[in-house]
């Protein structure tokens, strides 16, 4: 066992020109190497060692050479060289916790070193370099691994949240904040209003007990030299009706104002959010899952709403703790700093709530959700349960759960009923105080008995704003980091559009790739120089082994990604200088798994086209061999399918799509396995339609059943991501290639299932 | 067709690992198939397969991880299963030492023997931690529900940002402190 105290830091990608930064035993392998360390051209640094620990390696690279150097309690030693020119090939794989970086060198392959998850990003570079560097080369540009990967912009330290550019510590506060107001531009007169809405209010406040004041010291006054006034007591008693019927209505307007500003404004940064989505590519969305995309638009905007309500409410306590303090100095300065005493006893006393109580009620909503779950599963599953007889075993399942919620429960009772007590006692002792220094300046005549009420009056008002207070940091810095992250999407850069783009009156629909290639990680290109070239009219089939990159081709040609390297060309024009819509116009598409949107059968076939005729979309309709079961259904046309409307079979939504697609009217038509999904009987009816639909336009079918390929003029067989075969069906079968052995396959498999072969 | 639905089992005395560096290569020894024999094998000829690199799966890692190990040629983009070995504690030494080496560096799985100190900062837990293969710094988002899973009673697997996961086979073991740490951030 080595000693292993000390913590594994980030490990430091070194880059050229900072060599000196490489540990000195390093230097002094390399040497031993006969390689100066100002000759490399690369320096990484993998933090487990080759025992499986967290460690040290190096990789390290000069033009010529590669090594990988162990370092191990302050000694280094050599574990691999490899000459560049002698490495075929190169390649990450991801293992569990951690990935590896092999080399290919004299077709053997070659496990270099292992690294952990934080530096997939870091050593898939490298990789990627040497892989293009034994293709193409030693003219490759050396990468910088450290690039792009999950750094913060401004400090470069890691990022732990990586659906946010910066770090925490680095958001620029005041940048931000100016932003903020700038976006709430059309706000600031209601803005305005409520800060004079909130002043008044304190003002208002303050008043109850300075009139207690004078009504003890100059109206009830017994005995002494002069007694009270007694005429000015209704007078008293009346304003402080009237003071208390402002309040309550500034209260209400105050309030009001607030909620409709922030929900006002809230709503408009939503609008701005989808607004600026709509225009990212669809590359941007793969990257970003849904959910998190739903959580920045619902969640974030959601609860910066709540948190300028309660940017509000601490600006209110402000003014109340300031006017407060201010009133209480300036009525008794002897009993002000008496005020002072509890004060601490209050701050501790609400960072306790939060350190003490919060995690005592998160642990019951997690008890709770994980009842919920349960009890989710049971439900869901309750066929499965019935049929395998498990009910006992989940009724023992939900009673450990339910033992956990109950003692959560329990704990979160036990710690508030311990809390509340000492908390107001901690409040009343501040009371005690005044009520003891105050009661001893009555006595000496230092001040009045109304100024000792009205001061503990104020005393009452001070330390609910003042705990309150205590949050505000917490507050201030979640509102920060939820308004970057929703200036980062908005900051997005949108899909990129054509500077100058090519008009053109019609697509004739003739398609050209051309040495394309292609990765959506551009460091694992998963199309490799496909070239092919579709005649106007005519059909192609696409096939080959599902993850061979049939999908990816056709989501090029909508130009949903841009190619790496090559160019895809519509009626000799590249697709890059078209205009979106007019690619977009042009090419129809009908996928795997068709989606309805909510509204009725009649605006999803018009999607494209919703100024579409009814003539035309019942027209279209009837194409797709979707007519005859619309008319069946009660509501016809005006069915409404999508999100909570009316359930149609996989088929039926296929032939949806179809029309759709029919009245779209594309001079080029994409079908994305469109029938694999469907029982035979149904792709019979959707074949009927889809041929309907090819007639004179250049179509590119993707297709798992390969009988469905049979009347295409030509089929193009892919392979990883490489053109393989292509040629007519009939050819291809007789050439007996990839085509053929795909199809023996299928005939196989088909008999297999007892259904007679294609 | 219908050997893809069958599962090979490997012998573990006709096989042998050998590892260079971090690369785990296989020597097979197979009979020879033949269709003159009447089980379709000629008894007594060995065919000798190599297999440059091999991966490792186990197929239980969390609940024994020496049992039922997939091996599969690396050599593959697909990596296709060579076989199962049921019980790997049986190979030769040598051979055995190379499949531990293998294992432990592929499945990085840090158990968590110590826990110095957990902070929450804005919807992320900042653990320091002693585990079985070094102490480890390491972030977690704040969401006990998606990146802490208990896979057996008191046993617990955490994800962190990256991905990487962490052990504490059982938490009842840790020391007073740690217990109190983990119990408090993990809402047990």
């Amino acid at each position: 066992m080595r000693d292993s105290t000390q913590p594994v830091a980030i490990p430091a990608v070194v880059k050229p020109g900072f060599v000196a930064e490489l540990p000195p035993s390093v230097t002094t392998t390399l040497q031993a190497e006969g390689v100066q360390p100002d000759a490399l051209t690369l320096a990484v640094q993998s933090d487990l060692g080759p025992d499986g620990r967290f460690g040290e390696q190096w990789l390290l690279m000069d033009p010529h050479d590669l090594w990988v150097i162990e370092r191990h309690n302050g000694t280094a030693n050599l574990r691999h060289k490899f000459p560049l020119d002698k490495i075929e090939d190169a390649k990450v794989e991801r293992c569990v916790g951690n990935g590896l970086m092999q080399v290919m060198v004299d077709q053997q392959p070659h496990v270099l070193l292992h690294y952990s998850n934080e530096l997939t990003d870091r050593f898939g570079r490298v990789a990627h370099y040497l892989h293009a560097r034994a293709e193409y080369g030693e003219d490759v540009p050396v990468p910088d691994p450290a690039a792009d990967s999950h750094t913060c912009l401004v400090c470069g330290r890691s990022l732990v949240d990586t659906s946010s550019k910066v770090c925490p510590n680095c958001i620029q506060r005041g940048k931000l904040f100016r932003r903020l107001i700038e976006l709430a531009r059309p706000y600031w007169g209601k803005m305005g209003l409520i800060v004079i809405l909130l002043v008044a209010g304190v003002l208002v406040d303050l008043l109850p007990p300075y009139l207690t004041r004078i009504l003890i010291d100059d109206v009830l006054r017994v005995g002494g030299s002069a007694g009270g006034d007694p005429t000015l007591l209704p007078w008293l008693v009346g304003s402080l009706l009237g003071i208390q019927l402002i309040r309550v209505l500034l209260t209400i307007v105050t309030n009001w104002s607030t909620i409709n500003v922030s929900t006002r404004f809230t709503s408009h940064i939503r609008d701005q959010l989808f607004a600026h989505l709509k225009k990212l590519s669809v590359d941007y969305f793969d990257k970003n899952q849904v959910g998190r995309l739903m959580t920045r638009i619902n969640q974030d905007t959601e609860e910066l709403q709540g948190l300028v309500s309660q940017l509000t409410t601490f600006t209110l306590n402000i003014f109340l703790v300031i006017g407060i303090g201010v009133v209480l100095f300036s009525m008794a300065p002897s009993l002000g700093l008496y005020v002072l005493i509890p004060t601490p006893f209050v701050v501790a006393a609400a960072y306790f709530y939060y350190r003490y109580m919060q995690p005592h009620f998160r642990r019951f909503w997690v008890a709770r959700w994980r009842l919920n779950a349960m009890l989710n599963t049971f439900l869901s599953g309750v066929r499965v349960v019935k049929a395998f007889a498990q009910e006992d075993e989940e009724e023992r399942r939900y009673h450990n759960r339910n033992v956990t919620l109950l003692n959560s429960r329990l704990q979160v009772d036990l710690a508030w009923s311990k809390f509340f007590p000492l908390i107001s006692f901690a409040f009343s002792a501040g009371g005690l105080i005044i009520w003891y220094a105050g009661g001893r300046a009555v006595l000496a005549d230092r001040i009045t008995l109304g100024t000792l009420m009205a001061f503990l009056s104020y005393l009452g008002m001070f330390y609910g704003p003042l705990s309150n207070l205590t949050h505000i940091s917490q507050a201030l810095n979640r509102f920060l980091t939820i308004s970057q992250r929703t200036f980062e999407l908005l900051d997005e850069t949108p899909e990129k559009q054509p500077v100058k783009p090519v008009r053109t009156a019609c697509l004739g629909g003739r398609i050209e790739f051309d040495k394309v290639t292609f990765g959506y990680d551009p460091y694992y290109p998963v199309i490799r120089d496909v070239s092919f070239t579709v005649e106007p009219g005519e059909m192609i089939g696409i096939v080959g082994h599902s993850g061979a990159g049939k999908t990816t081709l056709v989501n090029l040609l909508c130009r949903f990604y841009e190619v790496t390297r090559g160019a895809i060309r519509i009626d000799g024009i590249d697709l890059r200088d078209l205009s979106m819509e007019e690619v977009r116009q042009q090419v129809g598409i009908v996928l795997q798994t068709p989606f309805l949107f909510h509204g009725t059968l009649a605006e999803n076939i018009a999607y494209g086209r919703p100024d579409a005729t009814r003539r035309a979309i019942i027209q279209a309709a009837k194409a797709a061999n979707a007519h005859g079961f619309i008319t069946q259904l009660p509501e016809g046309y005006d069915t409404i399918v999508g999100e909570g409307g009316a359930g149609l079979s996989g088929g039926e939504r296929q032939r949806i799509s179809i029309a759709r697609a029919i009245l779209h009217n594309p001079r080029i038509l994409i079908l994305d396995e469109a029938t694999s999904s469907v029982d035979t009987d149904t792709e019979r009816q959707i074949q009927e339609a889809l041929n309907e639909l090819v007639k004179g336009r250049t179509t590119i079918a993707i297709a798992h059943r390969l009988s469905t390929l049979y009347n295409a003029n030509r089929i193009i067989v892919i392979n990883r991501g490489k053109l393989e075969e292509q040629g007519p069906p009939k050819q291809l079968m007789d050439n007996k290639g990839s085509f053929y052995h795909l199809v023996q396959m299928q005939t196989q498999l088909a008999s297999l299932d007892g259904v007679a072969a294609v | 067709m219908t050997k893809a639905f069958e599962v090979v089992y490997l012998d573990p005395e006709r096989i042998t690992f050998e590892r260079k560096g971090d690369t785990l290569s296989l020597t097979l020894q197979t009979d020879v198939a033949s269709p003159d024999a009447p089980d379709g094998v000629l008894e007594g000829t060995d065919n000798i397969i190599h297999y440059p690199r091999v991966a490792l799966r186990a197929c239980f890692p969390v609940s024994d991880s020496t049992e039922f190990l997939s091996v599969r040629d690396a050599t593959d983009e697909a990596i296709p299963e060579l076989g199962i070995i049921e019980d790997w504690s049986q190979l030769q030494p040598a051979s055995r030492d190379a499949v531990a080496a293998e294992l432990g560096l592929h499945y990085f799985v840090p158990k968590i023997i110590q826990v110095f100190s957990i902070k929450e900062e804005l919807g992320f837990l900042y653990w320091v931690a002693e585990t079985d293969k070094g102490r480890k710094e390491f972030v977690m988002r704040n969401s006990v529900i998606h990146y802490a899973r208990e896979v057996a009673p008191g046993h617990w697997l955490l994800i962190d940002v990256n991905e990487a996961r962490y052990e504490i086979p059982d938490v009842a073991v840790l020391d007073a402190h740690s217990q109190k740490l983990v119990q408090q951030f993990l809402y047990l």
